[in-house]
C-alpha cells in the first residue's frame, strides 16, 4: 500500500512544474502543454483522494473524467486559436507570449 | 426526480441544438439576420418559460443544482444579457465582414447556458463544468474576427490565462475534496464547520480565490483583461464585461457563502484587500487610456472591485447589495457598449477621439451615454447610485468604514475618465461631420438600457424588496 | 521495499522527469513526445491507485487524443519555426534572465514548498480499505444517475469545442460547397 502522502508529493511536484512551465515559456503551444500537466496533477490528486478518503464512492474518479473531457475540449479550442494565428501572422506571433506581462 | 424546475435550461438547450442545425442547413443569403431572429426567439421563450414554471426552491439532481432566490435572479439576468448582445452583434458582424456570422449566436447561447448553470450549481463539479462551458465559449468569441490581428492576440492571451486560472481553481477544488471527502457545497460546509480552519484549508481557499479572481479580473490577476477587452469584437467585449464576470461572481457567492461559510472571517478579509487594490488600480489606470475599450476594461475592473466590497462585508446584506449592484452595472454597461458599437461600426477605431462632437452627430446617443456614466459614477436617481448606496451600507454595517470611504474616493476618481468622453462629445468639434447612422436594433438596446437604468434609479424600493425577499436566509 | 512501492517510484520518476523535459526540450515536437510519456506515467500511477478505468481513459484521451492533436497541430501549421522551435530562446538562457527566469521559479518553488509543508501536518482521514474490484461498474452507475446533469453539460462543452474549432480554422472556400 502506497502512503497517500507519496501520491500527493508527486501531484504537487507535477503541479509546480506545470505552473513553472506556464510562466516561463514564451511559446503558446508549450504553455498549453504545461497547463495540461497542471490538469494531470489535479487528476492525480482527485484519484489519490478518491482511493484513500472515499474508497467506496467513485466521486473523485468521476470528477477526474470530467476534467479530462474539458481538458480535451479546451486543448482543441486552444490549438484552433493558435493555428489560426500561426497561419495568418507567422510563428513569431505565438512565440512571444509572456504570461507575466500585462 | 422532476425536470420541471429546469425547464428553462432545457428549452434553451433545445434552441441551441435547433439553431446549430439551422446554421448547417440554411444556405440563404441572410444567415446573420435569420440567426439573430432565432436567437432572440430562443432567449425570449426561455425567459417566458422561466416566468411560468412554478417556483421551486431546493436541491435537485442529488444536490448538483441549487435553486434559490439567487439562482432565480441570475437565471433571469443572463438570458436578458444574451438578448442585448444578440441585438448588438448583427450589424457589427456585417460591418466587420465576419466569415461565419451564424455560429456566433450558437456559441453565445452556449456561454449563457453555462452561466445559468454556474449560478444555480450546488456542487463543485457543476460549478467547474458551467465555468468551463462559459470560458471555452468566451475564448472562441474573443477570437471570432480571424482577420483582425488584435482579435487573435486577445483570444490567445485570454485562452492561456483562463486555462491556467481554471487549473489553479481546480487544484483548490481537489484539495477541498481531499479535506472533506465531498464535492457538494452543503456537505463541504457541514464538514468544515467541524474541522475549523487548519492551514491547509486556508491554502486551498487561497487557490479558489486566485482561480476565481482571474475570472472576475481582480487586481493582481487582471493582466489579461485590458488586452482581451480591447482586442475582442465590441459586442463580445460588452458580453465579457457583464456576462462571464457576473457569472464568476455568482460562482464566488455560491462557493464562499454556501460552501465555505465557516471561513467567513478569513475570506471576507481577503476580499476586502482585493477590493481595495482592484478598485484603486483599475480607476487610476483608466485615467491614462486612449482607447475607449481599454478604458472601459479598466473601468470594469474597478467595478469588480466595488462589487467585491459586498463580499468583504460577508453578510447577506452584502450579498443583496452585490446582486443589486450587478443588476445596475450590467444594464448600464451594456448601454455604454451599445453606443460604442454604434460608433465603432462607422468609425472603426474605438479611440476616445472618435467621440468628438457626438452631441451634434447623434444627440440621443450622447445624452444616453451621459446618463450611463452618471450611473457608473453613482449619481442619485440612477441605478448605480442605489447599488453603491447598498454596498456602502453593507460595508459600514460590517465595520468596514475605511473600505466604504475608499469606495467613495474611487467613485470621485472615476469622474475623471468619464468626463474625458463627455467633454469630447459636447465641447470638442467633431472630426467627422454629419449625422451618425445608427442601426435600429442598437437604438432599441440603448433605449431599453436607459429605461432600466432610470427605472431602477427612481423606483428601486420594490426591486430591492423583491431581492431581499428572494435572498433572505432561511 | 515491496514491489508496489518500487513501481510507484519508477512511474513517479518517469512522470516528473518527462514533465521537466517538456519545459526544457528545445524542439516543440520533442516536448510533445515527452508530454505523452508523462501522461503514460500518470496512467500507470492511476493503475496503482486502483483506478483501472481511468488509466484506460487517460491513455485514450491524453495520449491518444490530446498529444496526437498537439503534434498534428505543430506539423500541419506549415510554419517552419514552430516545428523547429528555433524562434524560442533556449531554456537555459531564459532561466538566467531576472524577470522571466527567476519569478516563475520562485512562484513554483514557493507553491510546492508551502503545499508540501502543509501536507506533512495535515490530518487526513485516510482509511485504507480493500479496493473496489468493480470501479468501471460503479463509475458507470453513478455517472448516469447522480452525475446526470454534469454529464449532459460535458456533452455541451464538447459541442461548443467542436463548433468553435471548426469555425476558427475553416478556410474561406469551405463554406460555399
Amino acid at each position: 500500500m502506497i502512503p497517500l502522502f507519496y501520491v500527493l508529493v508527486v501531484s504537487t511536484l507535477l503541479f509546480a512544474l506545470g505552473v513553472y512551465g506556464a510562466l516561463l515559456s514564451t511559446n503558446a503551444i508549450r504553455i498549453l502543454m504545461s497547463i495540461e500537466m497542471i490538469l494531470n496533477a489535479v487528476n492525480l490528486n482527485l484519484v489519490g483522494f478518491g482511493r484513500y478518503i472515499t474508497p467506496s464512492d467513485p466521486r473523485g474518479q468521476i470528477f477526474a473524467i470530467f476534467v479530462m473531457t474539458v481538458a480535451a475540449a479546451e486543448a482543441a479550442v486552444g490549438l484552433a486559436i493558435i493555428l489560426v494565428i500561426a497561419r495568418r501572422y507567422g510563428a513569431a506571433a505565438i512565440d512571444r507570449v509572456r504570461m507575466l506581462k500585462g | 426526480m422532476s425536470y420541471l424546475p429546469i425547464l428553462p435550461e432545457i428549452v434553451l438547450t433545445a434552441a441551441i441544438l435547433f439553431l446549430t442545425l439551422v446554421v448547417v442547413f440554411y444556405q440563404g443569403e441572410n444567415r446573420n439576420g435569420v440567426m439573430m431572429t432565432g436567437t432572440i426567439f430562443g432567449l425570449s421563450v426561455t425567459l417566458l418559460t422561466l416566468a411560468f414554471v412554478p417556483p421551486f426552491a431546493g436541491y435537485l439532481f442529488s444536490g448538483m443544482l441549487t435553486l434559490d432566490g439567487m439562482a432565480f435572479f441570475f437565471r433571469w439576468l443572463f438570458p436578458a444579457v444574451g438578448l442585448f448582445v444578440a441585438f448588438m452583434a448583427r450589424e457589427f458582424l456585417e460591418v466587420k465582414k465576419a466569415e461565419n456570422p451564424g455560429e456566433f449566436y450558437v456559441i453565445l447561447l452556449l456561454a449563457i447556458l453555462g452561466m445559468m448553470l454556474m449560478a444555480s450549481s450546488g456542487d463543485l463539479i457543476t460549478i467547474y463544468l458551467g465555468l468551463e462551458l462559459t470560458s471555452i465559449s468566451s475564448y472562441i468569441l474573443a477570437g471570432y474576427l480571424r482577420e483582425d490581428p488584435k482579435s487573435g492576440e486577445a483570444a490567445i492571451k485570454y485562452f492561456l490565462m483562463g486555462a491556467l486560472a481554471s487549473g489553479v481553481l481546480l487544484f483548490g477544488m481537489s484539495l477541498f475534496y481531499g479535506l472533506t471527502g465531498a464535492t457538494n457545497l452543503v456537505s463541504i460546509s457541514g464538514i468544515l464547520h467541524q474541522v475549523g480552519a487548519p492551514p491547509l484549508v486556508l491554502a486551498a481557499m487561497v487557490f479558489l480565490i486566485i482561480g476565481l479572481g482571474f475570472k472576475v479580473a481582480a487586481v493582481p490577476f487582471h493582466m489579461w483583461a485590458p488586452d482581451a477587452y480591447e482586442g475582442a469584437p465590441t459586442p463580445v467585449t460588452a458580453f465579457f464585461s457583464v456576462g462571464p464576470k457576473a457569472a464568476a461572481f455568482a460562482a464566488i457567492i455560491r462557493v464562499f457563502t454556501d460552501g465555505l461559510s465557516s471561513l467567513v472571517w478569513e475570506w471576507s478579509l481577503a476580499f476586502a484587500v482585493l477590493a481595495l487594490i482592484t478598485m484603486t488600480l483599475g480607476n487610476l489606470t483608466a485615467l491614462w487610456q486612449k482607447n475607449v475599450k481599454r478604458m472601459l476594461a479598466y473601468s470594469s475592473i474597478a467595478h469588480a472591485g466595488y462589487i467585491m466590497v459586498g463580499l468583504a462585508a460577508g453578510t447577506w446584506q452584502g450579498t443583496v447589495a452585490m446582486l443589486l449592484y450587478l443588476l445596475a452595472y450590467v444594464f448600464t454597461n451594456l448601454g455604454i457598449f451599445a453606443v460604442v458599437t454604434a460608433l465603432g461600426n462607422r468609425e472603426g477605431k474605438d479611440e476616445l477621439t472618435d467621440f468628438t462632437g457626438l452631441s451634434q452627430r447623434s444627440p440621443y446617443l450622447a445624452a444616453a451615454l451621459v446618463v450611463f456614466f452618471l450611473s457608473l459614477i453613482g449619481i442619485p436617481f440612477t441605478a448605480g447610485f442605489f447599488g453603491k448606496f447598498l454596498l456602502f451600507g453593507a460595508a459600514v454595517q460590517s465595520g468596514l468604514v475605511w473600505l466604504a470611504l475608499v469606495m467613495a474616493v474611487n467613485s470621485a476618481i472615476s469622474v475623471g475618465y468619464y468626463y474625458t468622453v463627455v467633454r469630447n462629445m459636447y465641447l470638442v468639434a467633431p472630426k467627422n461631420k454629419g449625422a451618425l447612422p445608427v442601426a435600429g436594433e442598437l437604438k432599441l438596446v440603448v433605449t431599453v438600457a436607459l429605461l432600466v437604468t432610470l427605472i431602477l434609479g427612481l423606483f428601486f424600493e420594490p426591486v430591492l424588496g423583491r431581492l431581499v425577499a428572494f435572498t433572505l436566509p432561511g | 521495499m515491496n514491489l508496489q512501492l518500487l513501481a510507484f517510484m519508477i512511474l513517479s520518476l518517469v512522470t516528473l522527469g518527462a514533465a521537466f523535459k517538456v519545459i526544457t526540450a528545445r524542439f516543440i515536437t520533442h516536448a510533445a513526445l515527452y508530454l505523452a510519456l508523462s501522461f503514460v506515467g500518470v496512467a500507470g500511477l492511476f493503475l496503482l491507485l486502483n483506478a483501472d478505468f481511468l488509466a484506460a481513459v487517460q491513455l485514450l484521451v491524453y495520449v491518444g487524443a490530446i498529444t496526437t492533436m498537439l503534434i498534428f497541430a505543430v506539423m500541419l501549421s506549415q510554419v517552419e519555426e514552430i516545428r523547429q522551435g528555433a524562434a524560442e530562446e533556449g531554456f537555459w538562457r531564459r532561466i538566467l534572465s531576472a524577470r522571466f527566469g527567476v519569478i516563475p521559479l520562485a512562484v513554483a518553488a514557493a507553491l510546492a514548498g508551502v503545499i508540501l509543508y502543509l501536507y506533512r501536518f495535515a490530518n487526513w482521514k485516510a482509511v485504507p480499505v480493500a479496493p473496489d474490484p468493480n470501479t468501471t461498474r460503479s463509475i458507470g452507475q453513478a455517472m448516469f444517475t447522480t452525475y446526470l446533469i454534469p454529464f449532459e453539460v460535458a456533452s455541451l462543452v464538447l459541442l461548443v469545442a467542436m463548433i468553435g474549432a471548426i469555425v476558427l480554422t475553416m478556410k474561406k472556400e469551405d463554406r460555399s460547397r
